[in-house]
């Protein structure tokens, strides 16, 4: 695995830990699911209406060329309802896993290969139910959000995948607290340690002598 | 109990656009979400995949929660109740013991 890589999904994964613990985006969670008329306890429901949201009200567009962008899960919903959608798939995949993160169940993407050729070049999500269902039993389900039409484990013919399950036990600052590369030094990418808010004791205590 | 974060509803964050990586070199994969889709055939490669012991395995994902669900059938009340099946296993076990021993007994 690449470094760009690594920082790519290190984004993806804290950008879905930010937002399954929002309570802006777990009051639309809420919100999506009671409009539905999904029954309390039915998980199965609750996760088809919140990838059925996701994939008829966020709207797909490519990112700039050779520009990777990601959106907080709240940046995305604000957008939807201000009418101005415009999310890749990385983006469908944070918002739909934070709004069912928020709900409580274990989320994450997957990123696979859509063209079966080995390189990694899609973002989709999986999550699962807390309890085994009739109709899942109690495996991962994934799913396709950036096709209206696809259903639930239904995707298009990958030969590799890389789960990156978001843990809601992290401790960290959010994302957008975190020092993130400014203007000097776009180009360059931030090592994941640098994305975690990490610094070496050394590091710290040289800091604080500084600043004294 | 775990951190909860600060972003109430009423915080003012900056939750605009993250640009993490201006200029990809060409010899990158290109961008994750400009996914081309040449095959739109469909099947379910990805959960199969996902779900392989051995994927989960390696990513550390098969000991996830797995919270037993009500059953409204006798079988399945049992089946999610290990004190149950134990209790009923010892008794058939009892039965059958005291039944070969009145046996052994009386015939």
């Amino acid at each position: 695995m690449t470094e760009r890589f690594d920082t790519v999904v290190e984004y993806l994964r804290q950008l879905i830990e930010d937002g399954l613990r929002d309570q802006y985006v777990r009051r639309k969670a809420v919100a999506i699911v009671n409009r539905a008329g999904i029954k309390q306890h039915d998980e199965v429901g609750e996760i088809e209406a919140i990838v059925k949201w996701v994939q008829n009200n966020v709207t797909y567009r490519k990112d700039p060329y050779m520009v990777e962008y990601f959106m907080s899960a709240r940046r995305i919903l604000k957008d939807v309802e201000a009418g101005q959608s415009a999310a890749d798939c990385d983006d469908f995949v944070i918002v739909a896993a934070s709004l069912l993160g928020s709900l409580g169940y274990p989320v994450g993407a997957i990123i696979v290969d859509s063209n079966r050729d080995g390189v990694f070049n899609h973002v989709m999500l999986c999550t699962k139910t807390m309890a085994p269902t009739r109709k899942y039993g109690n495996k991962w389900i994934v799913a396709e959000l950036i096709f209206p039409n696809f259903k639930l484990n239904q995707s298009v013919p990958v030969s590799k995948v890389y789960p990156l399950i978001a843990n809601p036990e992290t401790t960290r600052d959010p994302i957008h607290r975190q020092q993130i590369a400014g203007m000097s030094s776009l180009g360059s990418v931030p090592s994941p340690k640098q994305l975690s808010g990490y610094q070496h004791p050394y590091s710290r205590m040289l800091g604080a002598v500084r600043r004294r | 109990m775990v951190w909860m974060g600060g972003t109430t509803e009423d915080d003012e964050m900056d939750d605009g656009n993250i640009p993490i990586d201006f200029m990809l070199p060409p010899e990158s994969d290109g961008n994750l979400g400009n996914t081309d889709m040449m095959n739109m055939k469909t099947d379910q490669s990805a959960m199969n995949i996902m779900n392989d012991p051995s994927n989960l395995k390696a990513h550390g994902l098969a000991g996830m929660p797995n919270l037993p669900i009500p059953q409204r059938t006798l079988f399945g009340r049992i089946a999610n109740n290990k004190e149950t099946a134990l209790m009923l296993g010892v008794g058939a076990l009892l039965g059958v013991g005291i039944k070969a021993l009145w046996d052994f007994k009386t015939k």
